[in-house]
């Protein structure tokens, strides 16, 4: 069992170069057999359906004659459904998917069922947990941006330091989930990389500028940074911001190293209905062919062959430092996000 | 249960000859529907007390009891403040929903006002209107980059903001603007079938207008006005969606506020809290709620249908004429135009910004091509569009006969009356997981259907419909359903033929106001569809957790754009039909 220390990854972690030399190899006879008898699987997604989920699942079901039947659900509905029916003894779903929130309550049902695909040998270790609890499909960067009709590119933020100037006071913003991707997970980067006492006294010195504290997603505070509301965003995705920047929206993203890495996971239901064709799918989601879909639609791939479509969001290809924040530590119930979200309440609410 | 029949067989003897038909055909009628509301109501509601009780397993099975959801709700230190601040949000949204839909209803029925039809456009449309999407307009338009703020710094040429949009006063004309429609449709049917002998009586008395209003227009729509009001008042206590919306960034914080976090943000979430929060919340209205039920006592004072044959005309309003149509319009300008024009300059720009000149070289159809580039849609509407015409259908049957056994004081009318009246305190959450867990130990194959996710609909609206039959059948007068008793009919044959036709208004305005808000729920259709029961909820909550808010905004504008026209469309076919069969 790995202490929770280690699921806080260091700032190299996700720079790790694969272990190389394992050939991409075919699913077997058998599972594919198995997978076939079983006809269909169900799948609970919160990716976007147009882009990721619809293809994987014709693609998979050109090559394999299996339906995959999605729905679209947010973590609280996927835990609320899958324990609902797994105390009621009828599962529906056999696979699922999250930024990481619903595997800690999943898990603590008892409602996971461990599994590593053989395509991901070739994945960083942070893509495969000793667990087998679940399977990274991309890691998102979260860092600062900045609306570049407002603040000029010498003048932006470069630093954590860089956030304290008085200029800033009261114009920027950040989410006010209690996810591990909001201000939480800033906070527990800071400690991580400053430790406890520098990292005590910084946030000190960052709760006097008055960080407005706005509702919603990431993707809605980068809207809000974009429309010239506030000047500066703090835990926004930096493949948002590429995004928005290819329609000549006005914001920039900087490295202000380390970055939070955020994983998004899919794991396998226990007892689920059609437990070999949601393997067999997995083979085919982490295979070369899967991930391709998976960068196409923007996002950076956890499959080293694959390359993202716009490198320089990835920390290898882009040339930065992250901090992982892994699946195992974003319960809202446990050590170390409650300590976190304690010191959000004192200082920044 | 026995002390009802008992109190229904001790009634006055007047009261029983009172009743039609066969007094044993209309009371088995009124036990069967009291077995059928009992039956949906009470599932979710035993959940709801169970959940502010008890602890919450990880498995999301009940454990031991405890009081700390209670001990919760009173922890906090500002309390004083947060309540302070919920009532004052829930009484002014109350008096301005009702202010604005009541003067707007009975200008566009009563009197001879231009433009009347543009009001129930504005009703059906912005009924359409997603709420992630109403929500987030009136906060750009109103806010610091929106196009009035900017409109002042540039006029004044200083660097501030005419108003703050992030504010109690912010939060209540948002709000107001959301229960505006149903206020006005409320009024509007209560107009429509009152008989304006009484006001034509009091003009021709010599009354001005002013006068008619305020002692025989508004008294005769006192009773309708508190039964909205009290309902308006409890639902906007319980909102949590425009208090964080609006509120968390100038840190204002009402009752609900933590709630939003406990369901919209933890996982699992936390429905303790909420459902604790609604338990109190009943204990504090059961008084008010007592107090309006005493109201109806008295209602046939209020009956102006009667056997008498009656035709309401349009009061002429003469040199105010104008005055009628400019409220008329601006109604119509600001719950709608306002917020679809910024809704269109949201989803025809490539990424959110304000309204600028310079912008509009950039405004794009990419946002409607990325949605109607996407396949599958079709499914996704039929789905919605069985589930919302059902929901509406089954919840306004059950309450045309409901709100006649518990407006005449049937036998069980106020056992039947309270169960109805339950669902309102019921948070959305806590409704979706009862029905889920009612369908997956239902023998019927129920789970992943859409008749679970439609049952969950009518429960939810079943005090909606209410407030639309209820009012409506208090205004039609006994006699005419005593007359068909004398005549022999039994009470199913009274309802249709008497009391159905007579409140069809009223039937057609709930409809609607259920068929268009059962379309655009997003929870509850969220959790209960399954792979196969996917609704439109399904793609906009794709949208609005993967996409801009401009690709939002273009979804949804289509959306509200596709369930309107039929709204429009059955509303005008089912008018037509209703003139022609009922004579009205």
């Amino acid at each position: 069992m790995q202490t929770r220390r280690g699921f806080i990854a260091g700032a190299s972690a996700l720079a790790l170069l694969p272990s190389a030399g394992f050939a991409q190899g075919q699913p077997s006879a058998e599972l594919i057999a198995k997978a076939k008898a079983e006809r269909q699987l169900v799948w609970y997604t919160g990716m976007v359906v147009s882009q990721v989920v619809r293809p994987l699942a014709e693609k998979f079901q050109a090559k394999y004659g299996i339906e995959v039947r999605f729905t679209t659900t947010g973590d609280s509905d996927t835990v609320l459904k899958i324990t609902s029916q797994a105390r009621a003894g009828r599962m529906e779903a056999d696979l699922f998917d999250s930024p990481g929130t619903s595997i800690p309550p999943l898990s603590k049902a008892g409602l996971i069922e461990p599994f590593a695909p053989e395509a991901l040998a070739k994945y960083a270790p942070t893509f495969k947990p000793q667990s087998q609890l679940y399977s990274g499909i991309y890691a998102l960067y979260l860092t600062t941006t900045y609306n570049t009709d407002l603040v000029k590119a010498a003048e932006a933020p470069k630093t954590f330091e860089d956030l304290l100037a008085p200029k800033w006071r009261g114009k920027m913003v950040w989410t006010d989930t209690r996810a591990i991707s909001g201000p939480a997970g800033f906070i527990g980067n800071v400690l991580s990389v400053m430790g406890q006492d520098k990292g005590m006294a910084y946030l000190r010195e960052l709760s006097k500028q008055k960080i407005v504290r706005e509702p919603g997603n990431q993707r809605v505070i980068l809207d809000k940074v974009i429309s010239g509301q506030y000047a500066i965003g703090l835990m926004t995705y930096n493949h948002h911001a590429v995004i928005s920047r290819a329609k000549e929206a006005p914001i920039a993203w900087v490295k202000m190293e380390p970055l939070v890495a955020n994983l998004g996971v899919i794991a396998l239901v226990k007892n689920a209905p059609h437990p070999n064709a949601a393997k067999l799918f997995l083979e085919f989601m982490f295979s070369d062919d899967g991930q391709k879909i998976i960068a196409e639609a923007g996002y950076p791939p956890g499959n080293p062959d694959v390359s993202p479509k716009d490198p320089s969001i990835g920390p290898v290809t882009g040339g930065f430092t992250s901090t992982l924040l892994a699946p195992e530590i974003s319960s809202q119930e446990s050590e170390p996000l409650v300590g976190w979200l304690k010191i959000y309440d004192e200082l920044f609410k | 249960m026995t002390e009802v029949i008992d109190a229904a067989a001790t009634l006055p003897r007047q009261r029983r000859a009172g009743l039609i038909g066969s007094p044993t055909q209309t009371q088995l009628l009124a036990l069967a529907m009291l077995v059928v509301i009992a039956c949906l109501v009470l599932p979710p509601v035993i959940a709801l007390v169970q959940n502010s009780l008890f602890v919450m397993n990880p498995d999301g099975s009940h454990g031991a009891f405890t009081l700390d959801n209670f001990k919760h709700l009173v922890s906090d230190k500002g309390i004083l403040r947060s309540a302070w601040n919920s009532v004052q949000f829930a009484a002014l949204s109350t008096v301005f929903s009702l202010v604005f839909g009541a003067s707007l209803a009975w200008v566009v029925e009563r009197t001879d006002a231009p433009n009347r039809s543009l009001a129930y456009l504005m009703t059906v449309v912005s009924l359409g209107i997603p709420l992630i999407i109403y929500v987030p307009a009136w906060l750009f338009l109103l806010g610091p980059i929106g196009p009035l703020n900017e409109l002042y710094r540039n006029l004044t040429g200083n660097g501030g903001n005419l108003f703050n949009v992030n504010s109690i006063a912010g939060m209540v004309a948002i709000e107001t603007l959301g229960w505006l429609p149903m206020s006005f449709l409320l009024f509007a049917a209560s107009f429509r079938t009152a008989n304006a002998e009484l006001e034509e009586a009091a003009r021709m008395s010599g009354a001005g207008i002013l006068t008619m209003v305020l002692r025989i227009s508004i008294p005769l729509a006192a009773p309708a006005a508190l039964a909205t009001g009290l309902f308006i008042f409890i639902k906007t206590l319980q909102a949590f969606d425009v208090p964080k919306l609006v509120g968390t960034s100038a840190g204002i914080k009402l009752l609900t506020t933590d709630i939003y976090d406990d369901i919209r943000a933890a996982v699992p979430p936390r429905v303790g809290h909420a459902s604790a929060y609604s338990v109190v919340l009943t204990v504090l209205v059961a008084g008010l709620m007592y107090l309006y039920s005493r109201l109806s006592l008295n209602a046939s004072r209020f009956a102006t249908v009667t056997g008498k044959g009656f035709r309401p005309r349009p009061l002429p309003l003469g040199r105010l004429r104008w005055l009628g149509g400019a409220l008329i319009w601006a109604n119509c300008i600001i719950v709608l135009v306002l917020p679809i024009l910024t809704l269109l300059w949201v989803a025809l720009t490539p990424f959110v910004r304000p309204m600028r000149l310079a912008a509009f070289k950039s405004l794009t159809l990419d946002n409607f091509a990325i949605v109607l580039g996407s396949k599958g849609y079709l499914e996704l509407i039929v789905n919605t569009l069985i589930t919302a015409a059902a929901a509406a259908s089954v919840t306004m049957a059950l309450m045309v006969v409901c709100g006649w056994l518990v407006a005449r004081r049937h036998a069980f009318h106020a056992v039947t009356d309270q169960l109805i009246t339950l669902p309102m305190i019921l948070p959305g959450i806590v409704l979706s997981v009862a029905m889920m867990d009612v369908a997956l130990r239902s023998p019927i194959p129920l789970y992943s259907t859409l008749t679970i996710v439609i049952i969950a609909f009518v429960i939810h609206f079943l005090p909606f419909g209410m407030r639309y039959t209820y009012g409506g059948v208090l205004q039609i007068h006994k006699e005419l359903e005593e007359s068909a008793g004398v005549c022999g009919a039994s009470p199913g044959k009274t309802l249709l033929k008497i009391v159905v036709p007579l409140l069809w208004p009223a039937i057609m305005a709930g409809w609607v106001f259920v068929f268009l808000n059962a379309s655009r729920d997003l929870s509850t259709a969220i959790i209960l569809a399954g792979p196969d029961t996917k609704t439109i909820a399904v793609a906009i909550f794709d949208h609005a957790v993967n996409g801009e808010f401009s690709e939002v905004a273009a979804l949804g504008l289509l959306w509200s754009l596709l369930m309107s026209s039929i709204a429009t469309g059955f509303y005008l076919v089912m008018k037509r039909r209703g003139s022609m069969v009922f004579g009205l």
